[in-house]
């Protein structure tokens, strides 16, 4: 079976949100009559002052909350797990409709276009679409 | 529902602390669409000319685009309007980054600033929660760690912040805005001081709304091939990239210093190659705005620091204080972003006080006890802080080098470079008429950004033809004509050439789009047809470019109006001397050009106004008011008495 994913490579990005408008319009009720990066199945984390961009994919919804919380340490600098979580999960806003927070945002891979629109959207490269082969 | 607009503003009274929020009166927005259409008409109807730039009356006012928040790449910017401490005339800057988006997003267009706060205080805009909050905890504090500070305390990471820094609150005349970590900046003629004196630390903002297209197929089509070309635009500066273009390709040779009869320095020879090696190792991350695809912005890892990228601004610095180190240069911009400093008028000043230090006009008595030389890199970094603290000579500093020079006296204005009363950059001592035009008449002043659309192919040298079938010069075909072999000995079209360009950057910034894209350097991404479609399948208005024209005259034409009542005059739309003055550098003879000549120039000049409807004055005629429904302005200056000998 063949896999979509998205290959995320953190140090060419630029954190210019290109992937959050185009996912928001791509996902409009009525394609592309809205741009809001708040409704986006992608999301950047930056931390510019220490030099830190990480895209993040809509994962899974999950009703619970994780018990353990890690944190990531990354050039000397601690973060929380959460920023780079990919859940749609009760303690945070992210990932869920901001008018309507009980409905989940999940990447879908854009259905059946043949690009990924934050892949085709993404000029720096720091997104690839690759597939990938899976024994079903 | 509303389309292309978010349909709302937002009136602040910081005197009273009182918030309003209004919906947009349409046919204002219809007649203007945004940035700085809408901020002239405000500024015209509410800031008579008696209001002082330090006045509760002055207002602030933020104008984000029409396109501004759209899919369009680019369309990340917005305007800062006011009346400026600098120039006394009514001025704008531009600013890209996130900000503008993150306005959008929370439902307003504009938000329009006026009164004073008792204590220092910070706007907070979350969608329709809006508060004024105390800042007396962020006196004094920089520009970046004000910004972290308030991201924090509001415990939001997609909130945006755009602040001032310690010169703002002090009213240092060339104070800016920033958009601190963001690398964009409202700078020239001091917005930063008018925010300081209405006691607003900073704005912090953060929306969820949509920003809603009304034919969105139509312009999602316009929108891949802005993608596209703008991808191309990116190629082409590969592999250094624009950054390293911006700065490493400019060759300072080709500009020249501003104080020295005779440019260029033997120090400077090899800049150019040192500092595109010194990218090469430093250069980790080019950044940009909001869905932009040629990031233009970048970051530099030092051992010591890391280091925001200032593009040409930078080696405004080191042309300056004559140290050809980048390192210098951005360990100075990096004080002036902090601090909040334009980088520009700052890097001027100081130019210009080392100036009158060597030629003995100003004394060591005078400047605190210090001793202002050439090669001293602790000279800027003190005069930096000083200006931006007020301190001591740095008070005299503060207020840019037009007033400073008339304090000072002794004839120390002889060696001021400016335009409208604004200090120029070192990077226009280019001899192009048509920058020249340009940086004379057009309403920003002294800025990189509104006066290069003129001049680009002559400028840059390039093969002409290669460069207008790519489809990358900003001018329709029948332009082309005015690309003759004499173009910068004959003069001929400069004046068209200026008019055109200029209502193209107009658009842009009506729009909300970039202005580098629409001409700067040399390659266009967005021409004016396009833009003008993307408006139109936006918002579901039908504007031709003859509507479009007529929209940025009517811009221009008020803005104009304004600054004649306050004190424009024919005699002020001049270029500095110094281009009429100055032997061209090596690398400019060698491309052809010349010092400008003042009878070709003041008849271009005339031209321009004839273009403009503006009368032999540089007046804009009863006539041109009329046509762009501007009757009401043209009552005010008939009451003034303006068209009485005609
Ligand atoms: S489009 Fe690419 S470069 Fe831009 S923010 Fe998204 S992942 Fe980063
Ligand atoms: S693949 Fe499609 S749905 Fe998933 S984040 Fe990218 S644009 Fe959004
Ligand atoms: S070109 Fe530069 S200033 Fe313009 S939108 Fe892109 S990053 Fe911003």
């Amino acid at each position: 079976m063949k896999i979509k994913t998205i290959r995320i490579d953190a140090s060419k990005c630029t954190g210019c949100r290109a992937c959050e408008m185009i996912c928001s319009a791509f996902h409009a009720e009525q394609k592309y009559s809205i741009a809001n990066p708040k409704r986006a199945r992608i999301n950047v984390f930056k931390d510019e002052e220490n030099d830190v961009y990480v895209p993040v994919l809509a994962g899974p919804y999950t009703d619970v909350e994780c018990l353990g919380r890690n944190t990531v340490t990354i050039n000397d600098k601690e973060y929380g797990e959460c920023s780079f979580c990919r859940a749609s999960c009760p303690t945070r806003v992210l990932f869920k409709e901001p008018d309507a927070p009980e409905i989940a945002l999940k990447c879908d891979m854009c259905g059946d276009e043949p690009l990924p629109m934050c892949v085709k959207w993404c000029m720096a490269g720091a997104l690839t679409y690759v597939e990938r082969e899976e024994a079903s | 529902m509303s389309y292309g607009w978010a349909g709302n503003s937002l009136e602040i009274d910081l005197s009273q602390g009182k918030i309003e929020k209004k919906q947009n009166d349409t046919k204002l927005y219809e007649a203007f669409l945004g940035g700085k259409g809408i901020g002239s008409k405000i500024l015209w109807d509410r800031v008579p000319p008696q209001v002082e730039a330090f006045s509760s009356d002055n207002l602030l006012i933020l104008a984000t685009g029409v396109l501004t928040g759209t899919p369009v790449p680019s369309g990340s910017h917005g305007c800062i309007c006011f009346k400026s401490p600098q120039t006394g005339l009514i001025s704008y800057s531009n600013m890209g980054g996130f900000w503008a988006v993150e306005l959008k997003s929370a439902g307003y267009d504009t938000v329009v600033i006026s009164g004073k706060a008792s204590s220092p205080v910070y706007l907070w805009i979350n969608n329709d929660e809006i508060e004024i909050r105390d800042a007396s905890h962020l006196r004094g504090k920089d520009t970046i760690e004000t910004a972290r500070i308030i991201k924090g305390e509001l415990n939001n990471g997609r909130v945006q912040v755009i602040c001032i820094g310690p010169a703002g609150e002090n009213k240092v005349h060339i104070a800016s805005i920033e958009h601190p970590m963001t690398g964009d900046s409202a700078a020239r003629t001091g917005p930063g001081a008018v925010m300081g004196d209405k006691n607003l630390k900073a704005i912090a903002i953060h929306g969820t709304k949509d920003i809603n297209i009304a034919r969105s197929p139509e312009f999602m089509e316009l929108c891949e091939v802005v993608f596209q070309k703008s991808g191309q635009l990116r190629e082409s500066l590969e592999p250094e990239g624009w950054c390293a273009m911006m700065m490493a390709g400019w060759d300072t040779a080709f500009f020249g210093n501003a104080d020295d009869k005779q440019p260029p320095q033997p120090e400077f020879e090899d800049y150019e190659k040192k500092n595109l090696d010194f990218l090469k190792k430093y250069l980790v991350r080019e950044t940009g705005c909001y869905n932009c695809t040629v990031r233009c912005q970048a970051w530099l890892h030092l051992p010591e620091a890391t280091y925001y990228y200032p593009r040409c601004e930078s080696f405004a610095f080191s042309l300056g204080c004559k140290i050809p180190d980048l390192v210098f240069s951005l360990k100075c911009c990096n004080l002036c972003v902090r601090y909040g400093l334009d980088i520009v008028s700052t890097a001027r000043t100081i130019a210009f006080a080392i100036d009158l230090y060597q030629q003995g006009i100003l004394t060591s008595e005078e400047v605190d006890g210090m001793r202002l030389e050439h090669g001293n890199a602790e000279v800027a970094f003190t005069l930096i802080e000083k200006i931006a603290q007020r301190k001591g000579f740095g008070d005299i500093l503060a207020n840019g080098t037009y007033q400073a020079a008339r304090v000072i006296g002794k004839g120390a204005e002889k060696h001021t470079h400016l335009v409208k009363k604004q200090d120029i950059s070192p990077d226009f001592f280019i001899l192009s008429p048509g920058s020249a035009l340009s940086l004379a008449t057009n309403d920003r002043l002294d800025s990189h950004s509104m006066i290069t659309s003129a001049i680009s192919p002559d400028m840059w040298a390039l093969p002409r033809d290669a460069y207008i079938k790519g489809g990358w010069w900003l001018y329709p075909a029948e332009y082309e004509k005015y690309l003759t072999d004499d173009y910068l000995a004959s003069y001929n079209g400069i004046a068209e050439l200026t008019y055109y360009g200029e209502n193209v950057k107009i658009i842009t910034d009506l729009a909300g789009l970039c202005w580098w894209w629409t001409g700067f350097l040399n390659y266009t991404a967005i021409k004016a047809d396009t833009i003008i479609s993307l408006i139109s399948h936006a918002t579901g208005m039908d504007i031709d470019e003859a509507k479009a024209i007529s929209i940025a005259s009517r811009t221009r034409a008020l803005m104009r109006a304004n600054d004649v009542r306050l004190w424009l005059r024919k005699k002020d739309d001049i270029a500095p001397e110094i281009l009429f003055d100055r032997e061209p550098t090596r690398r400019q003879q060698q491309l052809g050009f010349t010092k400008l000549d003042r009878d070709k120039f003041s008849g271009q000049l005339e031209k321009y106004y004839e273009l403009r409807g503006w009368n032999s004055q540089g007046v804009p005629t009863a006539e041109t008011l009329d046509e762009l429904g501007l009757d009401d302005v043209r009552q005010d200056l008939e009451e003034r008495g303006f068209y009485k000998d005609e």
